[in-house]
């Protein structure tokens, strides 16, 4: 990274010369329900994977993972899954 | 009676009380809760204004005209860009002397798209020969509406007026209104009956015609017009006492500026907090007063002149600012009523800045210190959090060392990151992301503004790994095709994509959709359509279905949707196709297939919403795929031509009251309704196979 200098501007007609930066917003905060696997279940159909609104599921060799900072809990995984690999919880907030 | 409203509710209220025959309006935020208060007194009966939603601002403002030429009383309502948008017939207006009142929830003009109020789009049209009444309150919201409509409305005038309310500062904030009875308002306010302007078979006239050498003379008629409004405000301001019992001194207020040794001046709402310092500070001895500018247009010369003649300091608080001149816009205006304003006329420029008492007393503090007079911009300039956010030692670096230090898209990597804002449950979401994955780092993403741009690049951050370009919502289609040209002529190979909601393409962004796909530009589009404005809180648009509530339609959309597809389709050469979230393999083919089409390509998905349609954020998905299943939204292609249909299999056909009984949005309709949206459906359907059957076109 270059040297910054003591006080930043912003880039004229505000160009962002950065990428990805929204990941700084943590959408999962949000969540009222939150998705819980069911282990055994998952057949890797990836329906959950290409209908996450919030792009936090990932495919993985055992089935899913999935990103709970962004996840906004709206539950599109668990009701599409023909499996029910999937279920909604109440979270808990500590 | 006295009522607890919002700006926008004080604004419906004044507008019923002015018997408006014709309003027209476009929904843009601030304005919205105004149309959702109006649409909702229109459905009680309360009022009988006939109401226009209208496809854009520039459609909004003719129709007012276009209804003020044939003699009706008119009303409008926006902000911002869209006042901007409205700018041409705005002066066609005040020059062909129509009394159109609008209300504007003021917003700063773009770009950056603000939020906040500063007057920039308002003052933008200090010279359209306009009337503007600036609100503090919601009070002088309905206060400043009925005497604006009598002072347009008066012969020796024929302009057109402003009344500005701050937009969330009025718009969205309640407070006690003192709302008028209906004959009182009847006797200040007479009908309208123009003698100038009118639609009669009996007396034809001619309006608007053009005027070469004699456009100096009916100039001079509306600066006359202009001038002569200030005693005709002063007239009705009497009138205005001796009917309703509150008084308005005049076009300008002032407060303990008799032997005061500084003098604030403010426009809006920061009068409120100006007025709290002039207490204060008179309490401890200090002798401040307050000039508050309640009339910008015709602006009150003599009035200032008079106020400020012999006060020692003045401090002029201003929002907006005109570049190229040092000092904010009010300041320079007050300058000019002055014989010598110099050493004693201080500014400070506040912008579209939320003003507290802590703020407002630092401005004050820093005023009575300084010796002679001073120009400041309020608070902090530019937030280095932001700053950093937005990569600008990446900037530094690529000017000093020509370094360029952005990673590209990485294989694995999607386009666009998370972190994006949109509601739970926003399947117009999951169809960009399907989309973008058929695209590589030699792409552009452009669009509309909407839903999905709010959710995805606000500045600081953005959530795209590819170049991002966001026009605002008339104008994406032609800029995409200035990249487009421009690219190919710099020798970059790379794919143009544009994403917009319906209301971008179906309606106001229509005109540059189409002439970029009548030039044959090879852009990628891609419709997500949710069926109404769903990024200023639901209103209807061309493509909200019969029957549909918004909240401009709250009994139900009277007219059908408009066929984009079919709008596309007439283009000729042209690849389009429906596609739906439910379906993400299919929706992915048509992706990669429009990529590579070769010529214009368009993609029109229908994106369910939650919050718009009124269902639970998990069913999405699930309605997605019923409007498919019941041939609501059949998936189909089109290529230059060629009509390919998807046909739902048998056992998974369902009737279309299976969809409409999903969603709150069609709660309302009677069973023999749904029968009839069956038959609509079926027909369209019919209608779709028989043009498969057809072949070549």
């Amino acid at each position: 990274m270059p040297k910054q200098p003591k006080t930043l501007e912003y880039v004229r007609g505000g160009s962002i010369h950065a990428c990805a930066t929204s990941k700084a917003l943590k959408t999962g905060s949000w969540r009222v329900f939150i998705p819980v696997l069911v282990e055994g279940k998952c057949n890797q159909c990836k329906l959950c994977y290409w209908y996450c609104p919030d792009a936090c599921i990932t495919m993985t060799d055992e089935g899913i993972a999935i990103d709970f900072d962004y996840c906004k809990g709206c539950g599109i995984c668990a009701l599409e899954c023909p499996t029910q690999a999937i279920v909604m919880e109440r979270e808990e907030v500590s | 009676m006295m009522m607890y409203l919002s700006g926008s509710e004080a604004l419906a209220q004044a507008v019923k009380l002015c018997r408006v025959d014709v309003m027209s309006a476009y929904p843009i935020t601030p304005n919205t809760p105004a149309l959702a208060a109006l649409s909702d007194l229109i459905r009680d009966g309360e009022m009988d204004t006939v109401s226009v939603n209208a496809e854009s601002e520039l459609g909004s403002m003719l129709i007012c005209s276009g209804a003020s030429s044939a003699g009706a009383r008119t009303f409008n309502c926006t902000a911002a860009q869209g006042l901007a948008l409205m700018k041409e017939p705005l002066w066609m207006a005040s020059g062909m002397a129509l009394p159109v009142v609008v209300a504007v929830a003021s917003r700063q003009l773009g770009s950056p798209q603000g939020l906040l109020s500063d007057f920039s789009d308002c003052f933008s049209e200090r010279d359209a020969s306009v009337l503007q009444f600036i609100c503090e309150n919601n009070q002088e919201i309905i206060d400043s509406m009925i005497l604006a409509y009598r002072v347009s409305e008066n012969a020796k005038v024929l302009l057109p007026s402003f009344v500005v309310y701050e937009g969330f500062r009025l718009s969205h904030s309640h407070e006690a209104v003192d709302v008028p009875d209906r004959e009182l308002v009847d006797r200040f306010l007479p009908p309208y009956n123009p003698k100038h302007a009118f639609v009669d078979p009996d007396y034809p006239i001619t309006q608007g015609a053009g005027a070469f050498t004699h456009y100096y003379g009916l100039k001079h008629q509306q600066y006359r017009a202009m001038l002569d409004a200030r005693e005709v405000i002063l007239d009705g301001l009497k009138d205005f006492e001796g009917i309703f019992g509150r008084s308005y001194p005049g076009l300008i207020e002032t407060y303990k500026t008799d032997e005061a040794d500084m003098v604030l001046v403010g426009m809006g709402t920061i009068v409120s907090l100006l007025r709290e310092m002039v207490d204060e500070y008179r309490d401890k001895g200090i002798r401040l007063g307050l000039l508050k500018i309640r009339v910008f247009r015709p602006f009150p010369e003599d009035e200032i002149a008079a106020a400020l003649k012999d006060v020692p300091k003045v401090l002029v608080v201003d929002r907006a600012v005109s570049p190229g001149r040092r000092q904010g816009i009010s300041y320079l205006e007050i300058a000019s009523c002055l014989d010598n304003h110099k050493g004693r006329l201080s500014n400070y420029i506040i912008s579209g800045n939320d003003m507290g008492l802590k703020e407002v007393r630092e401005m004050v503090e820093d005023s009575l210190a300084a010796k002679g007079s001073f120009l400041k911009w309020q608070g902090t300039v530019f937030d280095q959090g932001a700053a950093s956010l937005t990569g600008f030692p990446n900037f530094q670096a690529l000017v000093e060392k020509e370094e360029k230090n952005l990673p590209c898209l990485q294989e694995g990597e999607a386009i666009m990151a998370q972190g994006t804002t949109t509601c739970a449950g926003c399947v117009s979401l999951t169809a960009l992301r399907l989309a973008l994955s058929q695209f590589d780092k030699d792409t552009v993403v452009t669009n509309n503004a909407g839903c999905l741009m709010a959710a995805s690049a606000i500045f600081p951050v953005t959530a795209f790994r590819v170049p991002h370009i966001f026009y605002t919502y008339s104008n994406a289609g032609a800029a995409a095709c200035g990249l487009e040209v421009a690219l190919k002529r710099m020798g970059k190979k790379m794919k143009v994509f544009l994403f917009a909601g319906d209301g971008g393409m179906f309606d106001i962004g229509l005109q540059t959709f189409s002439a970029a796909l009548e030039r044959g530009h090879e852009i990628v589009y891609m419709c997500y359509d949710n069926e109404a404005y769903m990024n200023t809180g639901v209103q209807r648009s061309g493509s909200t279905p019969w029957q549909s509530k918004t909240k401009t339609t709250p009994f139900g959309k009277v007219q059908g949707k408009k066929s984009i597809m079919k709008i596309v389709e007439a283009h000729g050469n042209v690849y389009a196709a429906t596609a739906s979230p439910a379906y993400p393999k299919d929706l992915m083919r048509k992706v990669a297939k429009a990529k590579e089409a070769g010529k214009p390509a368009f993609l029109h998905v229908q994106t369910p919403c939650p919050t718009g349609w009124e269902f639970p954020d998990e069913k999405a998905i699930e309605i997605a795929r019923l409007a498919v299943e019941t041939n609501f939204f059949p998936l189909y292609e089109y290529d230059s031509g060629e009509v390919k249909v998807k046909k739902p299999a048998k056992k998974k056909l369902k009737p279309v009251e299976a969809y409409l009984k999903a969603q709150g949005r069609f709660s309302h309709m009677s069973d023999a309704d749904i029968a009839e949206y069956q038959k609509i459906v079926d027909k369209e359907f019919e209608e779709l196979l028989r043009r498969e059957e057809r072949g070549t076109t």
